[in-house]
């Protein structure tokens, strides 16, 4: 009788999926639970790393549902500037699972969010998302009826969509202790001030972030029950951690943890699966080519690898159709730069805070 | 002072404006017009030894037509630059606010609609303006001349075309109309051109001009008159309010 190991394809053995292989010839790393076709709806949120998935779901025709589309006549510059068409609905980057549990209580269940305003500068920023608005908002109205729009959008997309992309970032965030609701950063960063009477450090643990995800997932299930999910992880390592921890160190641990918490997901339900984003940008066979010379941002080459393997291994190659929805229209140029296609990472305005104290220039 | 006044067909409502007044300022302001219809003046015109002229025959004849025989423009022989028209108008505004509402919107309640922040308003602003034919102009005389530029934008839309566009009615506030002129402000600072805003006893709900401006307006050959249904072009009426309100900010700007 053949033992197990005879039966089994080439991608179960390290050296006829790694070894024997250029890195950029390493295929089949992924076996899709749900196949969605371009009629799909898809919705995507997540850390930093998620947009990329956006951008490249438009670019093959995918019915990439957007819940806030830009208004007419804002430059594609200006719309990413504004977080229009970055992820379904204009939350930010949602780095924790938390903090994803947190928008749906407020979004699916009403439940209230704290009246809690940074103002800066006569400006007022969004607690929950307060790089949404380059300069945040005019007025406490305007900040309020802007968060509404945004819940009215979480809702509205996830009750309709097929599939809902997430990527997992960190495991690190900063809570208010005494109300016990989570921000997306740090109190003092981007806006408001650091209160540490007020303002503590968690690093959510394996069981906590499990948790929070199963409960996302329940509670999107309750308005859409045949909705799917897919998990990704971000490759990108923290750009500052208050682990007291080297920041290699915790990178390591925020991201094993995640890992571990998709994998097991994937494990426990039959409605989740999981993409390996991290592994084809971490894994020691891409030797860390995939990152720029900071060794944290993602290059182009890496992004593309990892959309190429996503839509390979779905479907095979899928051309890119071109399609960018929401184009302005009024606009004479409307030049597409290598900037604007840069992602927005709140956490990386960390590291200005970094460099002060190191003294860079 | 000698002023020149250029732009497309909005200078009808100005010259005829002008004849009315033009005595009044004898001695004091003299205009210069020099206009070519539509976009044809922002494709049809080049700048050299600081004087715009024109790069078509049928430019060239609109401008011999306008300015009673002159075929090109020599910015030495003017104090100011007066600017209007030619694509710069708020009309840019209407496919925006058909989908979103200022807080200040009767809209205010309805999920319909998605909110725009007035910060976003001013950058769609911005971005539908940044590139229209009166500042392509303006970048080509700031090439040659460092001349006093005022800019006036094309005339509000008249009270009338709200009939049939519920989604201006409920969006009519001080919030648009001020982040329409924020955002024409900030291209104007990077050409260093002062803006000019239309002056309130034309305006009627914040981003329309009052109907009765809109009554009868002439087009650019001043013989004929534009359709009912135009509620872009003004008539001679406006044009007078329009120099009663601009010249002397001009001729203090002198």
């Amino acid at each position: 009788m053949k033992n197990p190991y005879e039966e089994m394809p080439a991608e179960a053995f390290w050296r006829t999926a790694v070894a024997d292989k250029q890195p950029l010839s390493i295929t089949n790393i992924w076996k899709p639970r749900f196949k969605p076709n371009t009629q799909h709806k898809i919705a995507t949120s997540g850390s930093c790393f998620a947009q990329h998935i956006s951008k490249a779901l438009i670019a093959r025709g995918y019915s990439w549902l957007d819940g806030e589309p830009a208004p007419q006549g804002l430059a594609s510059e200006s719309r990413q500037a504004f977080n229009y068409g970055v992820f379904s609905f204009r939350t930010g980057n949602i780095y924790t699972a938390a903090l994803l549990k947190q928008w749906l209580k407020w979004a699916l269940l009403k439940q209230p969010v704290p009246d809690e305003v940074w103002i800066k500068a006569g400006r007022y920023y969004d607690p929950f998302r307060p790089a949404i608005e380059p300069d945040g908002f005019c007025c406490l109205e305007e900040l309020q009826a802007s968060r509404a729009d945004t819940l009215a959008a979480i809702t509205e997309v996830l009750s309709s969509c097929k599939l809902f992309i997430f990527t997992l970032g960190l495991t690190e965030a900063w809570i208010n202790s005494k109300l016990g609701f989570v921000y997306p950063m740090c109190p003092g960063t981007v806006a408001g001030e650091f209160d540490e009477a007020l303002h503590s450090f968690v690093n959510f643990n394996y069981y906590q972030i499990r948790s929070d995800l199963r409960e996302s997932f329940d509670l999107i299930k309750k308005i859409n029950p045949k909705i799917r999910f897919l998990l990704t992880v971000s490759p990108v390592p923290l750009t500052a951690t208050a682990s007291n921890n080297h920041v290699l160190v915790a990178t390591t641990y925020s991201k094993s943890t995640l890992r571990a918490v998709a994998g097991d997901l994937v494990a426990l339900r039959p409605d989740v699966d999981y993409f390996p984003s991290y592994e084809l940008i971490t894994g020691f066979p891409f030797r860390g080519m995939f990152y720029k010379d900071n060794l944290r941002s993602v290059s182009a080459e890496g992004v593309d690898f990892v959309m190429d393997s996503f839509f390979a291994c779905l479907n095979g190659n899928a051309p890119i159709k071109d399609f960018i929805p929401s184009a302005p229209i009024a606009c004479p140029t409307d030049d597409i730069s290598e900037e604007e296609n840069d992602v927005i990472c709140e956490e990386e305005m960390l590291a200005v805070f970094g460099a002060k104290e190191v003294g860079w220039p | 002072m000698k002023i020149c006044v250029i732009g497309n067909s909005h200078l009808a409502a100005l010259k005829l404006g002008w004849d009315g007044l033009a005595k009044q300022y004898e001695d004091k302001v003299e205009l210069f017009f020099f206009g070519s219809p539509g976009a044809t003046l922002v494709k049809g015109i080049a700048a050299n030894d600081s004087c715009l002229y024109p790069t078509k025959g049928s430019v060239k004849q609109h401008l011999y037509n306008t300015s009673g025989g002159m075929t090109s423009i020599k910015f030495a022989e003017f104090d100011a630059i007066f600017i209007t028209g030619l694509g710069c108008k708020f009309d840019h505004l209407f496919e925006t606010l058909k989908t979103h509402k200022t807080t200040s919107s009767t809209y205010h309640q309805d999920a319909a609609y998605k909110t725009i922040s007035v910060s976003c308003l001013i950058q769609v602003c911005v971005d539908q303006q940044k590139n229209v034919g009166i500042f392509r102009v303006i970048s080509l005389i700031r090439t040659v001349s460092d001349i006093p530029i005022y800019l006036l934008p094309c005339p509000l839309p008249s009270k009338a075309c709200s009939e049939d566009r519920p989604f201006l009615v409920a969006n009519a506030s001080k919030k648009v109309q001020e982040s329409f002129y924020q955002g024409l402000s900030s291209i104007c600072k990077l050409y260093s051109v002062t803006l000019l805003t239309q002056p309130e006893n034309t305006v009627t709900d914040f981003i329309f001009t009052k109907e009765i401006f809109s009554q009868g307006s002439a087009r650019l050959n001043l013989t004929t008159i534009h359709s009912d249904t135009d509620y872009a072009h003004m008539n001679q009426e406006y044009g007078k309010e329009i120099l009663t309100h601009v010249l002397p900010i001009i001729c203090r700007g002198k």
